[in-house]
């Protein structure tokens, strides 16, 4: 049942009709789905819905975590107070920098590319 | 004879494309960001939100989630730059390629700011396009419109560390109070003591019993938004029992008075 429940919601989210459908006609348009009471039910309960998708019910391949800024963190203002760089060490930094790009370019492999890119994140940012 | 070249550079071709997926699942995809999708060879994607990569699939020959580098209890940061490394290294080996991020990407979004820093080094071209973001779900679910009062966002943790002033004639929201002073993603809930220094702070711009809202806006299309009012008193508390996601909404104290008497009489004058 788990697998039809998980096959409505994905429609939800790719044919608008059948969204719409859900709220104005739901037994209609469930019809055509294996679905327990509770199931059947949260489709057509806001509330009820949005409670078994917080709580994780196995329909998701990723962690239950929610990537927005009104969700755990994703953002975090870091700057510091700006500290005086000598000109060594911006040249160092430049250097590096420099260094890092030319790794990228030069990489034949994926992963090199990446671990490369890695670097130049470390320095830039 | 070649073409000269363009004063300024056109939107197409690019080398990476950002895109913000909305908030509320692929409803809240534009035109536009789904002919980003169509036209780049490969999508990377930060949206954990049920059904989006699958539906993303269905314009991309290849799409890549980059959420499988976030790690409980660690800092975010190391993530960021992984997922930023990943655009970046995909474009210089085949671009165009494009990234798919959650809400809009240039609200909160760092990696956006990487990929960004990090192509002007490596001469690629970068085009972002903008998103529904967090703020326009949240004006819809309170039902407000900020022409009145203007509005002030800070969000909660830099509210504290720079103890920024508010303004309390002013529509105050204050994003992710509900993980205020953690930098790392945690799924464990939080104990009242994590947000008493954010309510104190408040404390000393507003009133215990001035009404303030927290919104959980809404993520999936079938669901709904969630307003639960209290006063910013009560904060910490209703914190410690909201779930992980939400946005304070704090609505203007006072009514600042019109200085410029004489501006008001032209503008007056002009409605009659």
């Amino acid at each position: 049942m788990l697998d039809d429940f998980k096959q409505a919601l994905a429609r939800v989210q790719s044919d608008y009709g059948f969204y719409i459908d859900c709220q104005a006609n739901p037994a209609m348009a469930l019809a055509g789905y294996d679905l327990s009471v509770d199931e059947r039910s949260a489709l057509s309960d806001p509330e009820k819905l949005g409670g078994l998708l917080r709580g994780g019910i196995g329909i998701s391949k990723l962690p239950s975590i929610t990537i927005k800024i009104s969700g755990t963190h994703d953002w975090v203002n870091r700057t510091r107070p700006k500290k005086t760089t000598t000109n060594m060490e911006e040249v160092e930094l430049d250097s590096q920098i420099a260094a890092e790009v030319a790794a990228i370019g030069r990489a034949d492999t994926s992963e090199g590319r990446t671990a490369a890119a890695v670097r130049l994140m470390e320095l830039i940012g | 004879m070649s073409e000269p070249e363009p004063a300024v550079q056109p939107v197409w071709p690019f080398d990476i494309g950002i895109v913000g997926t909305g908030i509320v699942g692929t409803h809240q995809l534009t035109r536009e960001a789904e002919e980003v999708i169509r036209r780049c060879k490969r999508t990377f994607v930060i949206d954990s939100g049920y059904g989006i990569p699958e539906y993303l699939a269905t314009l991309s020959p290849e799409v890549t989630e980059l959420g499988v580098f976030y790690e409980p209890g660690q800092d975010r940061l190391p993530t960021y730059r992984r997922m930023a490394a990943e655009v970046v290294a995909a474009a210089v080996a085949d671009a165009p390629v494009c990234l798919a991020t959650y809400g809009h990407p240039w609200v909160y979004c760092y990696p956006t700011t990487l990929i960004t820093r990090a192509a002007s080094l490596l001469d690629l071209h970068v085009e972002v396009f903008p998103g529904i973001s967090a703020f326009d779900t949240l004006l819809v679910d309170l039902g407000i419109d900020i022409a009145l009062s203007g509005v002030q966002m800070y969000e909660a943790t830099d509210l504290l560390l720079r103890r920024r002033p508010i303004q309390n004639d002013v529509t105050c929201i204050v994003w992710q109070p509900t993980v205020v002073g953690d930098p790392t993603y945690r799924p464990e809930p939080y104990t009242v003591d994590q947000f008493e220094p954010l309510q104190e702070y408040l404390l000393r711009f507003y009133p215990a019993e001035h009404e303030a809202a927290i919104v959980t806006t809404k993520t999936y299309p079938l669901t709904r938004s969630v307003v639960q009012r209290l006063q910013l008193g009560e904060l910490a508390a209703e914190l410690e029992q909201a779930p992980q996601v939400g946005t304070l909404y704090i609505p203007p104290l006072t009514e600042r008075p019109v200085e410029d008497t004489e501006l008001l009489e032209v503008m007056l004058a002009a409605e009659s």
